[in-house]
């Protein structure tokens, strides 16, 4: 069977079309594996582990799909190439999210396997909606069609909504599924009401022909409707993206999902959700200025502020990182003011070194789970140094790294966010540009602050009796863990590479027109 | 030059991070070898940053010199974002070096005993403190000197909030926290140079070099932005007056060897900050801000001083002695002239050598009784004699007596600031401070040495024992050394000093501040009588 799917694969992969979608694809057909696997094996324990090595197998021939389509020309200069008709289109935003969705994805269920023995509790589907949710965003970051967009959203989105409510005998899971899919529901229906107005007054959903359309200054285009359709689509993602006033849904579903599945939501789902920003509000609302700058700058205040100051009062450790992860996005939001070349790297950027240092602090919250104490506790904590000494050190760099203090890849991050807005600035004299650097700054105190709640208890407080007994870390948790604090350092250090890597994104700028 | 083919810089900076990646090495249970190890590194690496001062005017070295530093390292590091890895140091980051070298020996060599539990991290941490401070009076490419700015405060909250007093965690956060929301903003302004400069020359030539910075004269407007920005992360760090309130607490809390290095080099690196980015980056915005700046020091001076004098816990004296001293520090580097400046970048070593000795002075009786409260002690000169000589001398040094160092730094800096016609009220008040300076010291010196032993537990303590003497000894040749011949030191000085006053002497003639003539001559009297050595000891 698997030689089969392999050969199947490699002749489609001939196939231009189709050659865009080789490593969603693979996801899919691994995915699908996993579900007909619990057909097959009746075994639990065998299933579990063999459907762990299916899916690390699927991201791993994504992977090489992946990196096979590197190689294809045209990607990266001007328009980018455009398959089925124009709905989907490769560039260089397209190819740096894909890259982000599988790191996500391998780095997740590394972590899933330990966390999945400990919850004893397994059904096939965890690690096949995983895979499917990746397959989803990865259609999403090449979508060039509102229904592509929309569809895949919701694809990505209903995956998301069943793994959060994963443990469905613990309450919170179920309280944080319901919470997030009503939510994210109502965020879809708005989402949808603002591009009926697009459609209505384009005729098309097409995002290329749309651009030239409502940029082209007919007088058939009406303003004010143009900035509410921008304000509905903005409420939507913000949503997606858990930005403040819509953030509601995030602690919750952040609280009661499988730790690994947050790890994951805190990073990819919210990249997805900015490759959409990214999708529309460079280009379709380009005309919009002074409403988008005001508006968004507003959103990014809002949200960095509101996110730190409820997250400087939290006892548990994942509601706590879903309230940073909330600020976060108010700095990737500050990203967006800007609407060109280096504020589009600058959110790679960020983005990239998120994904490494977020996981990674999750890695050692779901490493530090033992049966008698949830490890959830910040008090869980106290003491880590003295029976976890290599644990408390890396925790201790990532929550570094969150709070944006060099030499890790955080402080990289918060350097290019502050770099575009600063640079905006100098070129528009846009003082409310200035405001929003400032409070960006004092937010990064702040977040020093709960972050160092941690780091205090690891280093200053006494172990209790129960969390003096060892945690034995497994291969495939202490190599996600690796990973994540490699590249946090790595990536702090010497920027470099990486620093290219982001400018695929960059440098794709025009072909979003 | 190179030791093993490693350029001296680098060599002196990153030795004690191998010491520190040895010492994570080595078990937690073998203390005695992980404090050797940490001894070792500690004194290797100040014999490496010796060759420094060595070698200083040989040829090759000064023909290598670039943009006046010297020993330059130079080569691209983010190239995307023109970020370059640039080390090199001139005069006033030769002093500096020097002292950060050799007060982290004496840290780590005093804690040998004082330190009893976690002893592994605790040296891991010191060694790691050491590079960062190291790489602050180092790097002269903007990027890479944010960095180590940064990179020290992680090592230096530990070292308060573990091995600290009662109120630790408090103090340690506040430090944390109060030094970066300065340094952030700075971040912002470094971000904002960046763009500016390449608004005027282009992308391409996108730097973050100090002295490209340097040849562009940034509008006043601009300037006055920026130099708020760097101002509120410098300040806080020196302390400067509104700023200070995180010092006391910190000094307080950390243990003896964490506010040796406080004292002795943190706090200089937001003063090294002054001298060497805001002055001559922003020099409009300097001169305008002069009188405020000018009032924030002499508040500062005063103000500490007569909080000093209060005090009942000996650290917190000396803590508050040190806002009173680095106000003083920061009356002479904004002076602005060339006597004021070499006294004020003088006085951040004096400050280091004299207040780092009287932070160990008060830890070596803390570490026999355990108590730091005055009114606890009293009549030690009868049982501890060879402490008592050293803690004279060190407070005389602190006072600042004729003969010592405090002498050198105090009379430059109040001579340099008096030159100035406009600034002669800052200079006379600011003179008030040493004599506030000398009451303090004195009395805490009479309330602890003199009068009758009455404690028992004081009856019981010993005297200094050799490894203790030894680290008092470098302390006070330097302090001597200083104060009666003070041009050996002074000469490294002269040229980069030289380097930031040419560009106020042009601003000061257009802005028609005009120097006293009849001071003037002072001013050259007294440049004379330094040269000579004449000093009145000799």
């Amino acid at each position: 069977m698997l030689g089969d799917s392999l050969k199947l694969v490699n002749n489609i992969l001939g196939i231009k079309d189709i050659a865009a979608f080789s490593p969603q694809i693979q996801l899919l057909i691994w995915g699908i594996a996993i579900l007909l696997l619990s057909v097959f094996v009746k075994d639990k324990k065998s299933r579990m582990n063999i459907s762990f090595y299916f899916s690390l197998l699927g991201v791993f021939f994504s992977g090489w799909s992946y990196i096979k389509l590197l190689r294809l020309e045209g990607i990266y200069d001007g328009e980018g190439i455009k398959f089925f008709n124009g709905i989907f289109k490769l560039d260089g935003i397209t190819i740096f999210f894909y890259g982000i969705f599988l790191l996500a994805g391998l780095l997740t269920i590394l972590l899933s396997k330990r966390f999945l023995e400990e919850e004893s509790t397994f059904e096939s589907e965890y690690y096949s909606l995983l895979l499917l949710s990746i397959m989803a965003m990865m259609c999403m970051a090449g979508s060039n069609d509102l229904i592509g967009i929309y569809i895949s959203l919701e694809f990505m989105s209903i995956s998301i909504y069943v793994l959060v409510g994963y443990l469905r005998k613990q309450l919170r899971s179920t309280e944080g599924a319901i919470k997030y899919f009503i939510l994210g529901a109502f965020s879809s229906g708005l989402l949808l009401f603002g591009m009926s107005f697009i459609y209505g007054m384009g005729g098309t959903t097409n995002l290329t022909q749309l651009f030239r359309i409502l940029t082209g200054g007919k007088s058939a285009i009406s303003e004010p409707l143009l900035v509410l359709s921008m304000l509905l689509i903005l409420a939507g993602m913000g949503f997606k993206v858990a930005a403040v006033p819509f953030h509601m849904w995030c602690p919750d579903a952040y609280e009661g999902a499988p730790t690994p599945i947050t790890a994951f939501m805190s990073v990819a789902p919210k990249a997805a959700g900015f490759v959409i920003f990214i999708r529309l509000f460079f280009s379709l609302f380009k005309t919009i200025t002074y409403e988008y700058v005001s508006v968004l700058a507003l959103l990014s205040i809002i949200t960095m502020t509101v996110g730190n100051v409820i997250a400087v009062k939290q006892t548990n450790i994942k509601r706590l990182l879903a309230y940073s992860s909330i600020s976060h996005a108010g700095f990737i939001l500050m990203g967006l003011l800007a609407r060109n070349e280096f504020a589009l790297k600058s959110i790679g950027m960020y983005i990239l070194c998120y994904l490494f240092m977020n996981i990674g602090a999750f890695a050692i919250v779901i490493v530090m789970r033992r049966k008698n104490i949830i490890g959830e506790e910040l008090d869980d904590y106290k003491g880590l140094i003295h029976t976890h000494p290599v644990m408390a050190s890396f925790m201790t760099v990532f929550l570094l790294s969150l709070a944006g203090i060099p030499p890790t890849a955080g402080f990289v991050a918060k350097y290019f966010v502050f770099s575009t807005v600063i640079k905006e600035f100098l070129k528009s004299g846009d003082r409310l540009l200035l405001y929003v650097a400032v409070v960006g700054a004092i937010n990064a105190v702040i977040a020093l602050y709960y972050y160092f709640r941690i780091v205090k208890r690891m280093f200053m407080g006494e172990p209790t009796k129960e969390s003096e007994e060892k945690v034995a870390v497994n291969f495939y948790s202490g190599l996600s863990i690796g990973i994540a604090f490699f590249f946090t350092l790595f990536i702090g250090v010497y920027a470099e590479p990486f620093i290219r890597f982001a400018d695929l994104i960059g440098n794709s700028f025009r072909s979003l027109f | 030059m190179e030791i093993l083919g490693v350029p001296i810089l680098n060599a002196v900076t990153y030795f004690p991070l191998i010491g520190f990646l040895v010492i994570l090495l080595i078990p937690k249970s073998k203390e005695t070898l992980i404090k050797i190890v940490a001894n070792v590194t500690g004194f290797i690496g100040f014999l490496i940053s010796l060759p420094l001062i060595i070698n200083w005017y040989k040829p090759e070295v000064v023909n290598g010199m670039k943009n006046g530093m010297r020993y330059v390292i130079d080569v691209p590091w983010i190239r995307t974002i023109g970020a370059r890895y640039q080390f090199g140091i001139d005069g006033i980051s030769l002093l500096l070096v020097l002292l950060t070298t050799l007060l982290g020996f004496i840290a780590i060599l005093s804690s040998w005993s004082a330190i009893k539990d976690r002893v592994k991290e605790y040296y891991a941490y010191m060694l790691l403190l050491q590079t960062g401070m190291l790489g602050v009076f180092m790097a002269t490419d903007l990027f890479l000197f944010y960095v180590f700015w940064e990179v020290m405060l992680v090592p230096m909250y530990f070292l308060i909030g573990v091995w600290g007093g009662p109120r630790k965690l408090y103090a340690a956060i506040k430090f944390f926290l109060y030094t970066l929301a300065g340094s952030v903003l700075m971040l912002l302004a470094i971000i904002a140079l960046y763009f500016k400069y390449i608004s005027i020359y282009g992308w391409e030539h996108r730097t973050f070099s100090l002295f490209k910075f340097m040849q562009v004269g940034f509008d006043p407007q601009f300037q006055w932005w920026a130099f708020l920005a760097f101002f509120i992360g410098f300040a806080i760090k020196v302390p400067m007056f509104p700023f200070h309130t995180w010092l006391p607490d910190a000094h307080v809390e950390a243990p003896t060897a964490g506010s040796v290095i406080l004292a002795g080099v943190l706090l200089k690196m937001g003063t090294y900050g002054f001298v060497r980015f805001s002055l001559p980056l922003f020099p409009d915005a300097m001169i305008k801000f002069t009188p405020l700046l000018m009032t924030l020091c002499v508040i500062g001076i005063i103000y500490g001083a007569l909080v000093a004098m209060m005090q009942a816990d000996m650290k917190k004296l000396v803590a508050y002695s040190s806002v009173s001293h680095l106000g003083m520090t920061m009356l002479g580097v904004f002076a602005l002239t060339q006597v004021g400046i070499q006294g004020g970048v003088i006085q951040m070593i004096n400050h280091g050598i004299s207040t780092g000795a009287l932070f160990l002075i008060v830890g070596i009786v803390y570490e026999r009784r355990h108590t730091r409260l005055i009114k606890e002690y009293g009549g030690l000169s009868h049982n501890m004699p060879l402490y008592a000589t050293i803690f004279l001398i060190m407070t005389l040094s602190s006072i600042g007596l004729p003969g010592l160092n405090g002498f050198i730094g105090e009379f430059m800096i109040l001579q340099g600031t008096f030159a100035r016609h406009d600034l002669r009220v800052y200079a006379i008040l600011a003179a008030s401070g040493v004599i506030l300076g000398a009451a303090y010291m004195l009395w805490l010196y009479q309330r602890v040495m003199f009068g009758k032993l009455e404690k028992e537990e004081n009856k019981k303590m010993k005297d200094l024992n050799l490894r203790e003497v030894f680290t008092f000894v470098p302390l006070i040749i330097l302090a001597v050394w200083i104060g009666i011949y003070p041009s050996f030191w002074l000469k490294y000085l002269k040229a980069p000093v030289k380097k930031i006053t040419d560009i106020y002497q042009k601003k000061m003639v257009e802005k028609k501040v005009e120097l006293n003539s009849k001071l003037k001559v002072d001013y050259k009297g007294m440049k004379r009588i330094i040269n000579n050595n004449n000093m009145s000891e000799e």
